[in-house]
This record gives structure tokens, sequence and C-alpha cells, in this order.
């Protein structure tokens, strides 16, 4: 009895100890590499040249937050003892002879894995800021706890050296959608070249190709939602009293006008709202005005720049690409904070990488 | 064959397993362990390792404690994630019933509130569990925690010399964290063991034990005000995943299990020795409540750690003579730990600890006893933070030395003191060398009566480390009243 009970024990500790041992896994995180080679190709016709980006600067963003590196003298970035995970990779460096002209270039979802190194080029080229972006957007709201969300701007920046002219313009917030898989906000549901959506539409006087409402080179313009001093409401809010542009909702009983501030009119009778902008995640597009039959969806050649943001890095991207092909990351709702683009005006068309959040919303300014 | 169950309730939480599983006389004697004799102090494989089956031989009378208790911590040599103060407040009520040969069955049930003050950022309730997922808000704050626990246990004469218990517990927790990010949290833990003892031969015995617990931490991060929460999941020291949102919710898993094993040795009233070795291993997962690919809200792995432990101790006394008594003890612990996250080694880490400890006690006269104990051990661990690429190797030998004394006063009225003092070469948990270790001890215990005693006990703990102006101190405050033949 006494030898059976100590070999019943014995066996059962030995099979438990060695039976129910797991291994680690083999690969060790935060061994990954990267060599990145930023060039520019400015080959002409069959004549290839292809030069290394020295000092450009390089922004990594991956689940664990971005990084800002740049290259060497000879356009390498290398480096080591990465986390394993999934890296998009923007490169911009000044054009050597047009301050001009900007130097940008992306790589989207580079897997970069513990114990490998990922090497990639990364061919930048060449965007001029000749055109009218939408700089900066403000709608989560000030730090308050009344629900206060009508401090909200959107900000155009002309990063041109000519005037341009806003004269029938639209502005567009895009949020609707029939199925958020297949016909979400955004996209090109009927493949016809029109983008679908549309929620709020709201216009600058005039038609397209008049010539009243001068845009300047270099000049920011605010469009306020409401053009008011909202720090009388909420001290933490922001003073909108002197936006350039108001939007202003003609159908709307009793919407207050500040008679200063000259308006962009609602498009949509059937909207009696305000307009207003979600406070973690929207649309907001701008268009020349040339199609404003928003029923059939906007041309999206019409289009000059859209935006997509979301405080959620999970949501997956509904705007089409020929629009826009990232979104961009917003801060949560009445935090204050806006986001941005790190340069005025600088637009690859990924709001991913051109987008940063800013602590504070800078109205009227980078 | 003996086979009925009666269940009363048996205190085996996680919050006074040292307040409750030794006495308060030998904690108010500097906690001195190996040379001191007491009921609750002795070498056999329910006192020294815990086993449920050997209950029913170590227990002989019927008694119910009562156990007011509090514990507070504080101090500036801390952790970063560590609360500045920590309040435990607890009380508990641990009944033994002994039914002759029908078994002897003991239960608890208790009830804490826990107060941590200033706890910075972390939101969970165990921050340092030797996993690097921590989860963190941007806030320093006060988090509170109250809740019972209760336990059942039975222990009975299965066959002739061979003895079977069986303990199950159940705690439930709830937590508030009282500014941004207002994290409420609900810890939940279920356990369970089963044990045997065999009579080898007159005065030895063989034991062997499992239990298993599974514990869940379910984290809900929903701010009152419609503002978004954010909430960081650190991966190691450095890198953190952001998740906003309001509300967030977050949920760590854990279930373990454990094999132990005793032999105790008890040939006359002069001596006994004891063997206790235990092997457990548990697994974490830190899971994210979030919704993937547009589907609805799931609970996706963010985490996995996996916790290796090896045990083996050994305690013996002997009596040289009727007034002094000598005693011995050694142990050897072993950790092995991991953390992965994505099917990617995170941290990997282990830590060999070997102690040895000798002491003596002494009866200077009928009335007082004295007695004296010195510690030594040895820490070896490996720390590869692979993600942070922080790799370390410690070792450390530490030093405690206590004495303690018990003073008859009046009749059956005892006093009691003690103090220690330590030197710790490398703290492993806190980070510090060359650590001063402080203990003072006082206690009271008042046996006047038939049926009842009272122990007080009030001890302070202090440790500094030598070249920082920092120090960390414990200050422990406990009753019990014992009612005896109920």
């Amino acid at each position: 009895m006494t030898m059976k009970f100590i070999r019943i024990v014995s066996s059962v500790l030995l099979f438990y100890m060695y039976g129910c041992m797991q291994n680690p896994p083999v690969v060790q995180d935060g061994n990954g590499s990267v060599v990145l080679k930023a060039v520019w190709d400015k080959s002409i016709d069959s004549i290839p040249d292809i030069v290394p980006l020295q000092n450009a600067q390089v922004i990594m963003s991956s689940q664990y937050g971005m990084k800002i590196y740049y290259t060497g003298s000879d356009g390498f970035l290398r480096l080591n003892h990465l986390p394993s995970t999934i890296y998009s990779i923007s490169i911009k460096a000044a054009h050597p002879a047009d301050a001009s002209i900007i130097l940008v270039g992306s790589i989207r979802g580079l897997n970069i894995i513990s114990g490998q190194t990922s090497t990639s080029i990364d061919t930048a080229k060449p965007v001029s800021s000749t055109g009218i972006a939408i700089n900066e957007i403000y709608s989560a709201g000030p730090v308050n706890n009344i629900f206060y969300i009508y401090d909200q701007f959107v900000e155009l920046y002309n990063s041109s050296d000519s005037v341009k002219y806003l004269d029938g313009m639209l502005v567009m917030r895009v949020n609707g959608y029939i199925n958020d898989q297949i016909y979400a906000a955004g996209g090109d549901w009927y493949h016809n070249g029109k983008m679908q959506g549309v929620t709020y539409i709201y216009k600058f006087p005039g038609k397209p190709g008049e010539n009243n409402y001068p845009f300047y080179p270099k000049q920011f313009l605010v469009l306020a939602g409401e053009a008011i001093d909202h720090r009388k409401a909420v001290s933490t809010s922001i003073d909108l009293s002197h936006a350039d542009w108001e939007f202003y909702n003609q159908y709307m009983a009793g919407q207050y006008d500040n008679p200063n501030v000259p308006n962009l009119i609602n498009m949509r009778p059937d909207n009696g709202t305000k307009f207003l902008i979600s406070l973690a995640q929207d649309i907001v597009a701008l268009a020349s005005g040339k199609d404003t039959v928003w029923t059939a969806g906007i041309d999206i050649s019409t289009i000059i720049d859209a935006v997509q943001y979301s405080s959620n890095r999970n949501l997956v991207k509904t705007i089409d690409d020929r629009i826009d092909r990232g979104v961009a990351l917003y801060p949560p709702r009445y935090s204050g904070k806006s986001i941005q683009r790190k340069e005025p005006g600088m637009d690859t068309n990924d709001g991913s990488a051109d987008f940063e959040i800013l602590p504070a919303p800078t109205p009227g300014r980078q | 064959m003996k086979m009925k169950f009666i269940f009363t309730v048996l205190f085996l939480g996680f919050f006074f397993p040292t307040f409750f599983s030794q006495s308060l006389r030998t904690m108010s004697m500097a906690g001195i362990t190996i040379p001191l004799k007491d009921v609750d102090n002795s070498c056999d494989p329910y006192d020294f390792g815990g086993n449920i089956s050997y209950l029913y031989l170590d227990e002989t009378t019927s008694w119910l404690k009562i156990n007011p208790s509090l514990n507070t911590n504080w101090g500036d040599y801390k952790r970063p994630y560590d609360a500045n103060n920590v309040n435990l407040y607890g009380i508990n009520f641990t009944g033994l019933k002994t039914l002759s040969t029908a078994g002897t069955f003991i239960g608890s049930v208790s009830y804490i509130y826990d107060s941590r003050i200033n706890v910075n950022r972390s939101v969970k309730y165990n921050t340092y569990q030797g996993d690097p997922f921590f989860i963190n808000d941007t806030t320093s704050g006060n988090i509170h925690y109250n809740g019972p626990a209760v336990n059942f246990g039975y222990s009975f004469e299965l066959l002739s010399d061979l003895y079977f218990g069986a303990s199950v517990g159940y705690k439930i927790l709830n937590g508030f964290k009282e500014i941004y990010s207002q994290t409420s949290t609900v810890l939940r833990d279920v356990d369970g063991s089963l044990g045997l003892t065999y009579k080898l031969f007159n005065s030895a015995y063989l034991s062997a034990g499992f239990s298993t617990y599974n514990s869940q931490e379910k984290l809900t991060i929903e701010l009152a005000d419609p503002v978004d929460d954010e909430i960081y999941n650190y991966h190691g020291d450095t890198y953190f995943i952001t998740q906003i949102g309001n509300p967030i919710s977050e949920k760590i898993k854990e279930v373990g299990y454990s094999w132990n094993s005793q032999f105790y040795l008890n040939p006359d009233k002069n001596s006994e020795a004891g063997l206790n070795f235990v092997y457990s291993n548990s697994d974490q997962k830190v899971l994210l409540n979030k919704s993937v690919n547009g589907n609805s809200l799931l609970d996706v792995e963010d985490g996995y750690s996996y916790f290796n432990e090896y045990l083996v101790e050994f305690k013996g006394r002997y009596d040289l003579t009727p007034d002094l008594t000598v005693g011995l003890k050694g142990s050897w612990l072993y950790n092995s730990c991991w953390s992965s996250s994505q099917s990617f080694l995170v941290w990997d880490w282990n830590t060999k600890t070997a102690g040895a400890g000798i002491g003596a006690s002494y009866n200077i006269s009928p009335f007082l006893l004295l007695s004296l104990e010195y510690n030594y051990s040895h820490v070896n661990a490996d720390s590869s933070k692979y993600i942070d690429d922080h790799f370390t190797t410690v070792y450390s030998n530490d030093h405690i030395i206590r004495i303690g004394g018990e003073y008859e006063i009046f009749n059956k009225i005892f006093l009691r003191a003690g103090g220690g003092y330590g030197f710790i070469g490398k703290d492993i948990i806190y980070g510090g060398s060359n650590i001063k270790y402080f203990l003072t001890t006082f206690g009271l215990g008042f046996n006047l009566f038939e049926s009842f005693s009272i122990d007080f006990l009030l001890d302070y703990n202090n440790y500094k480390p030598k070249q920082l102006d920092y120090s960390h101190s414990l200050f422990d405050g406990l009753i019990t009243l014992k009612l005896f033949n109920i």
C-alpha cells in the first residue's frame, strides 16, 4: 500500500510537470530591422536619374504610435530593435532647387518581423504645393462636460503661388451609407466615378469660373460652424468670431448669423439642422462645384480634397482611393484637440500620413 | 467508507494568507517561524504545505476566530505604477468544527476594503505580476476595491490511515478609480483543492495535493461625461497601443494549477520535520474587447503570459533540552516565466532562490521565552526584455536576523515583542541596491478564560536603499479573538 501510494503520487507529479509545460515562442520580439532607401526619381524620358534623398524626414507609424527619423547622406535609414508589427512609412524632403516643391513618398503595410531585415526603397515624388487643401479640422469639441460641440471649424490653405477663387465651391460632410461594407460613406457605390454618401452640402457664393472670392497664395481660411466667440459659452473653447466664412443654413429657423462673416449656404432644402461634423469620425470634402447634383453622387474628378478621420485606429477606410488613401487619426471627443497637415497644404493623398494631432486648434495659422 | 461532505465557511482567499496561516503569537515575535513551537506553526502538511487533507489530523478542537485587521504601506521607494499608499481593512470569521471520526470542517467568510491612494496611471489590480502587459491611463488617482471572500473545506479519514480533504473558495471584488479614466473593476476568483495524506508508518506521513484557480479581472473604462477615454496597453516598458473610446472594455483571465507533495516526520514530542514540494503553472491572457473587421465586439488576445514555479522546502525542529529548541530550514525556488504577443516572445525571465535558516528558542524562565533566527538567501535572476532590448542578470545575497520574546507579565497575560534587521544585496522587485531592512513587532495575548483568548499584533517594516533617500514602510495591526469549544 505504501509503495503503491508513493508510485502513484510520483507518477502523477512527473506526468503533470512534463506534460503540461508550455514552450515559449521561438521568435523574440523587438529584434526587427529595416533598411530603407529614400530616393527621388528625376528621370526624364528614357534617361534614368535616381537621386538618394539625404536628410529626408521619415515618419514611421504603427500600432505603437509614430516616430520620426532622418535618412543619412546616402539616403539610407537603418533601424534595428524594432517591435514586430505593420508599419506605414512616409518620407518627405525639400526639393533641392525649388522650395515650393516637396518630395514625398510612402510605403504602406510594411510588415517588419523580428529576426528579419526588411528592405525597402521609397521613391519620392514631387508634390508641388499648387492647390487648395483642407489644412485643419477641429470637431472634437472643447474640454467640457455639457456636451458643447459648436466650436467646429474647417481650415483651408492655398499652398500655390497664384490666386485661386472660391466661387461656387462646395464643402461637404460625407457620412451617409446603406451598408457599411459595400455602400459605405465616400465610396463609388455604382462604379460610375461618383462619390456617394453626401449628407451636408454647403456652397460658396457664385459659380465655378467666376472670380469674385479670391483665395490668396499662402492664405489660411477658417470656415466656422458658428462664427462667434465660443469662449463665452465654454471657457476652454476658442474664438471664431473672426472666421473668414461661416456655415449658414438658411432652411433652419432662428440660426444665428454673424453679419460680419460671409456665409456658405446650404444646398439641401431637406436639411434643417446646423452644419456639424462628427466629433470622432467623419469625412469632409471640398469640391469645385462643377457637379452639384449630390443625390446622384459628386463626380470624383471635381473633388479638390477630402479627409476621412477617425479616433478609432481600427476603422476601415471607406472613402474612395482616388480621393484619399488613408484615414487621419483623430483625437478623442471633447479633448480640445484638432488635426492639421504636418506641412501647410501638403497633400500626398494619404490622410494617415499627412495629418497630425494638435494639442489645441490653430484657426488661421499653422 | 465515510463519504459525507458538509460545508462550512473557510477563508483561503488571497488577502490575508500570511496573517491567518500563522498565529499572531509568532508574528508578534518578529515573525520567527523556524525554532518557535506553536499550534499553527508545525511542520505538518497542513501548516507547512497547506494540504487540506491533513486538517483532520492537525486540528483536534473546535474554535471560531474573529479577525479584524488593518494593513497599510507607504513610501517613496516604489515602482512607477505603484500607489503612494495602500490601506487594507478587513474582517474575517474563521470557524473550525471537529466531528470526531466524521471529519473536520473549516470555513471562513471575510470582507475586505482595499484603498489605494494615488495609484500612478495603472488601472490593473495586480500591476506587477511579472508580465509586461501594463494597462494605464494618464492620471494618478485613488482606486478603492471592496468585496467578500468565502471558502469551504473538509477533511476526513477515507480509509484506514488514508485521509482526504477538499476545499473550494470564491471571492469577488468591485473597484473604481475616482478620477479619469474612471475605470470600474470586477475581480472574480474561484479556487479549489484536493488532498490525500497517507500514514506511512507510525509518526510518518506522505501527502499529495492538487489545487487550481480561475480568476478574471474585468475592466470597464467608461466616463460619465461624453468624453472619450484613452487607455494604453503596454507591451513591455516602452511600447504601447492606444485605445480610444467610451466605453472601453478589457479582461485579464488567469488559470492556474498546482501539484504539491509533503512528507512529515514526527517521531516524538521533541522533534518534527517536514518536506514540501510544489510545482505550479498558470497562464494569463489580456483580452481587448473590440470590433474586428466590422463585426460585433470580440475578446481579442493582446498578450499572453505563462508562469512556472518549482518549490522545495524543508523545515525541522528539535528540542535539545526541555528548554532549548533548535530549528533548521532550507528552500529552493525556481520561477520560469515568459510572455508573448502575436506569437512573438516579449519578455522572458527566471529566478532561482536558494534559502537557508537556523534558529533557537530558549525558555530562560517559566515566564520568559527568547528566540533567535537567522535567514540567508541567494537570488539569481535573469530578465530578457526582448521588445525593450533590455537584458539584466542580477545576483543578490540577503541576510535577515530576527530576535523575539514572550513574557508572561501576569497569569496567562503575555507580552510579546521582536525586532529584525536585514541586508538585501539587490532588490529584484523594486530595483534598489544594498537595502537595509528593519522590523519591529509588538503583541499582547490574553488567555485568561477557558472559552476564549485575544491576541493583538502591531508590526512595522521598513526598507531603505543605502544610497537613496527613499524608503518603503509597512504597518500591520491585527486582532484575533478565538472562541473555543463552540
